[in-house]
């Protein structure tokens, strides 16, 4: 594996973007193959990780990233509110696929409404957020970066 | 000529003298003991006719029930052959007339091993057969002067070189052929009598061409577009020709659009372009004023359009048909082939770079997985259900639009095809043959669907000017392998000698023959009825359920997953983006919000539209719940295969100083798996390596470049690896390998080569987690990472690093 170096804020987020989205891929292939019946275990170990590691991903960016965007640049502030309601359609999906537990065909339809979500959502960061965050004169985004690895880190620690 | 000599002169000389006439005869004919052949003709055909005083299967012919049961034609058995025959002089031979007609046969349906043509040591020669003595020269007066207008030898080659070239065809002129056999898997009597489907272990001959449709014969393979997967059975009861797509709808519901659809997928016709493309103008403005198409546009739309390859796509016979058994019992059908090695897809980015680099993709791929005995196989499946059931539907089964979802009715399967065997000359085989939906043999009939109704005409009709004539069934790939006898003549480009003066039917004077077969032989179509027939008179106009337009589009839509939506998506944000008439994209996106307000959203999206406009009115005001709301069974991923990689090809990148072993050692690897791989050099021939051995590059960066190759292994060696750094060609092998999701197998120092394309830090945290088909070792492990890699090829794409825009 290539030796891990550190990566600025919009990098790490992005980071769990791509991680989860493989997570997702990896899900929505097992439940369209034939055999879905015998992949249940499997997908549901999926589930339960992509619940795990966008919540951490949300409280981050919540507790960090998106403040210090709104005061880098307020003129993110349209893009921040769409992010946070846009996390709230997200907590709900994430809730409900924890209240089945086990993978089911209902649990099929909310990790495909989930991944769409969370797609339209990535997207927007990365079109628009992102691009603002990088270009915000007085964020210092390594030193972000920094933070927000700790503190998922601390939060990871913690399921 | 000996044998016809007259004996008995004078004894039968009235006889003789009356029977070597073509006209004019005794009023009663002369029946005496003779051995001339001319008077045994003659009272022979006398006694012929005579045994058929009148026609008896005559009162037959009329009513319901002797048309659901004809008789077998009468015959009457001549004396010898002589009376059906020509000519008395048949029994002269030559090498050239061969001799008589064999009895009961058409020697015309013999394989094609009687037109092949092999000429090893044989003399260049013009059509007349007369040696050519000088290939390279006109006939001139003298060496500087004037060509000689008596040159037959120039004037033959010149003028058949200018009619070389065929009308091609209006729809599927691009496409690619191969031989096979269909294997039985039980018998399916109880379903049907067709002969290919009687006995477990039946082998029925098959001839397979596929296509695309809008392009033009010369056109890319990898075109957005459907495929045309047309089979020709040659069955012991005739040739049937299930002439599908691969894909299980269509645009239209009624053959009077199909010049219509046509006209406007095809290149505009002030300007004639876009070449092989439905991203213009003149298809979205008529499809938007078409929302019947939106459901088939959903397919085209998704990644289906761009299959990987032939081997690789589904096939459908797209409309209801029926199959009838012994008993006369129809039931309704829909014919599906489904690929034993999965269905898998190209990305359009990769599509478009393809149709640049390798416009013959796809007959490239075919061609080389047969010659190399991957021969490609499909399983042939009907969805069986009655009439009644049918009735039942919340759709109307003679709606070439909508599909019978398989969680409706499963599919059963009947057997297997397999495609062994290249033909030897494209024009002849693959150009030359004529598939038509009305070609069908007893035990199969045709649902009552207006799209198909109209086929049957077209084909038929088409094929008359593309091939020159009414007779393009004798061309040898159209020629069945069943008998062929009946009383249709001449026309331009006649092959069969018919033998006899009789031409119609019925007839006493070729004894009866060839007579009609009557039920218990003979193709006999099901009495279907016509619903409410009292009611319903002449009429152009649909049924009711054909008016719902948007309940299927939205189940395939919504039965893809999250990856195959976007990809939809990003297909119609693309094809509506080369739209110049913004009102045209406006109302296709007003149509889309009917099937799928999500998919609306993102493409209006996609298109910079401030605002979606109001949804198009709906032509049907209530709509039938739909029996299935999810079809998992529409989605590429439903049927990984076999796991098979056979017919595969990955790239392994190598330049001087390339750990050599490794390289060899990959390669013997994969291609025990089927999977062809290719030394990629910076330029073909020796490249040497670490331990001074060299290994011969068959393809360079520059002649196949990164895109044409379902992986890449980036090998090891210091020198190599500072070698391709510095080649431009290298950075866009790895990012159209990362772009397309394709796995990438780097060994030690060839990571350098991944940083250097700009491989971002953010996939990091995905590399560690695993399944991303990007495999990293180091130096010496790249033989022990060959499990992993296999194992990535046989998810064939890794969608979880796609990002829109691309990550790379």
């Amino acid at each position: 594996m290539p030796k891990a170096v550190d990566k600025d804020a919009c990098e790490l987020l992005d980071a769990d973007h791509i991680a989860v989205k493989h997570l997702f891929v990896d899900y929505a292939r097992l439940s369209m193959a034939a055999d879905a019946g015998e992949t249940k275990a499997l997908r549901t170990s999926l589930a339960l990780k992509v619940c795990d590691d966008l919540t951490v991903h949300a409280q981050i960016e919540e507790e960090l990233f998106y403040p210090a965007v709104r005061e880098a640049t307020p003129d993110a502030a349209d893009a921040l509110a769409e992010a946070h309601s846009e996390h709230q359609d997200a907590k709900q999906l994430i809730a409900d696929i924890r209240t089945i537990g086990t993978a089911n065909a209902a649990m099929d339809t909310l990790m495909a409404e989930l991944n769409v979500a969370v797609d339209h959502h990535v997207k927007e960061e990365r079109d628009e957020l992102f691009p603002k965050a990088r270009t915000a004169p007085t964020l210092d985004l390594m030193a972000l970066g920094k933070r927000l690895l700790e503190r998922q880190n601390q939060l990871l620690a913690k399921l | 000529m000996t044998s016809g000599t007259p004996r008995n002169v004078r004894k039968n000389s009235p006889a003789k003298a009356a029977a070597l006439n073509t006209d004019s005869a005794p009023s009663k004919p002369m029946v005496e003991d003779s051995t001339d052949p001319a008077i045994v003709k003659v009272a022979q055909t006398g006694e012929l006719a005579g045994s058929m005083p009148f026609n008896p299967t005559k009162p037959g012919e009329h009513g319901f029930a002797n048309g659901l049961a004809p008789q077998r034609g009468a015959t009457v058995e001549p004396a010898s052959r002589l009376p059906t025959g020509s000519t008395l002089t048949e029994e002269n031979t030559s090498e050239k007339v061969g001799t008589v007609a064999r009895e009961g046969v058409n020697g015309a349906i013999e394989p094609l091993d009687r037109v092949r043509v092999d000429s090893s040591a044989q003399a260049l020669t013009t059509n007349q057969g007369v040696k050519v003595a000088d290939n390279q020269n006109s006939l001139k007066y003298g060496v500087r002067g004037p060509a000689l207008l008596e040159d037959f030898i120039l004037r033959e080659k010149l003028t058949h070189f200018d009619h070389e070239r065929i009308p091609e065809r209006i729809v599927h002129a691009r496409g690619s052929a191969a031989h096979g056999f269909f294997e039985c898997y039980d018998s399916a009597t109880d379903l049907t009598k067709a002969s290919p489907f009687t006995e477990a272990g039946k082998i029925t001959p098959v001839f397979v061409r596929f296509s695309t449709v809008a392009g033009e014969r010369g056109s890319k393979d990898t075109a957005r577009d459907v495929r045309g997967f047309s089979v020709k059975f040659y069955t012991g009861e005739g040739n049937w020709d299930l002439v599908g797509n691969n894909m299980p709808v269509f645009f239209i519901q009624d053959a009077m659009k199909f010049p219509d659809l046509v006209h406007a997928v095809k290149p505009e016709p002030h300007h004639q372009m876009p070449q092989a493309a439905s991203a213009h103008d003149t298809f979205w403005d008529f499809v938007s004023l078409m929302p019947e198409s939106v459901h088939m546009l959903m397919w085209v739309m998704s990644d289906r359009a761009i299959p990987r390859s032939y081997a690789t796509m589904q096939g459908f016979g797209v409309h209801t048909f029926r199959m009838v058994n012994d008993a006369g019992a129809s039931v309704f059908v829909k014919f599906h082939w489904t690929p034993t090695a999965g269905t898998y897809s190209l990305v359009w980015d990769e599509a478009v770079k393809i149709s640049g680099a390798d416009p013959d993709y796809h007959r490239r791929d075919l061609w080389e997985r047969i010659e190399s005995g991957a021969y490609p196989e499909y399983e042939l499946g009907v969805q069986v259900f009655t009439e009644e059931q049918a009735e039942g539907f919340s759709f109307d089964i003679l709606d070439a639009t909508k599909l019978v979802p398989e969680e409706l009715v499963a599919i059963r399967p009947l057997g297997r095809m397999v495609l062994n065997r290249n033909p030897d000359n494209f024009f002849a085989e693959t150009e030359q043959v004529a598939f038509c939906t009305a070609h069908i043999i007893p035990g199969l009939d045709f649902s009552n669907d207006p799209l198909l109704a109209g086929r049957h005409h077209s084909y038929i009709d088409t094929q008359i000017s593309r091939l020159g004539g009414p007779n393009f069934h004798e061309i040898p790939i159209n020629a069945p392998i069943a008998q062929v006898h009946n009383n249709q003549r001449d026309g331009l480009h006649r092959q069969a000698i018919p033998r006899g003066r009789v031409a119609y039917e019925p007839n006493s004077l070729g004894g009866g023959c060839p007579f009609q077969a009557g039920a218990a032989q003979g193709f006999v179509s099901v009495a279907a009825g016509i619903a409410k027939q009292d009611e319903q008179g002449k009429v152009r106009a649909k049924p009711e359920k054909f008016a719902d337009h948007y309940t299927q589009a939205t189940l395939f839509f919504e039965s893809q997953t999250p990856v195959e939506q976007c990809h939809i998506a990003n297909a119609f944000r693309f094809e509506l983006s080369k739209v110049t008439v913004p009102a045209i994209r406006e109302r296709s996106v007003a149509m889309l919000r009917n099937a799928s307000e999500a998919l609306a959203a993102k493409v209006a999206k996609g298109l910079g539209m401030s605002s979606m406009p109001e949804p198009l009115p709906k032509a049907a005001v209530e709509v039938a719940t739909p029996e299935v709301m999810k079809s998992p069974a529409l989605s590429l991923l439903h049927r990984p295969g076999d796991g098979s990689l056979a017919g595969r090809k990955v790239a392994i990148l190598v330049a001087p100083g390339v750990e050599g072993d490794f390289v060899l050692q990959a390669q013997a690897l994969l291609l025990e798996q089927g999977v062809v791989a290719r030394i990629v050099g910076p330029h073909i021939g020796p490249i040497a390596t670490i331990s001074g051995s060299a290994l011969n590059a068959d393809a360079s960066m520059e002649n196949e470049p990164g895109f044409l190759f379902d992986a890449l292994i980036l090998s090891d060696g210091a020198e190599s690896v500072a070698a391709l750094a510095q080649d431009g060609h290298t950075m866009e092998v790895i990012r159209d390998q990362f772009r397309h999701c394709k796995p990438i197998l780097c060994v030690g120092q060839g990571r350098q080569l991944m940083r250097q394309a700009g491989l971002p830090v953010s996939m990091e945290k995905s590399l560690a987690q695993g399944g991303t088909g990007l495999i990293v070792v180091d130096a010496g492990e790249g033989a022990s990472a060959m499990d992993a890699f296999v194992a990535a090829m046989q998810v064939h794409r890794h969608f979880g690093r796609e990002m829109d825009p691309p990550l790379l």
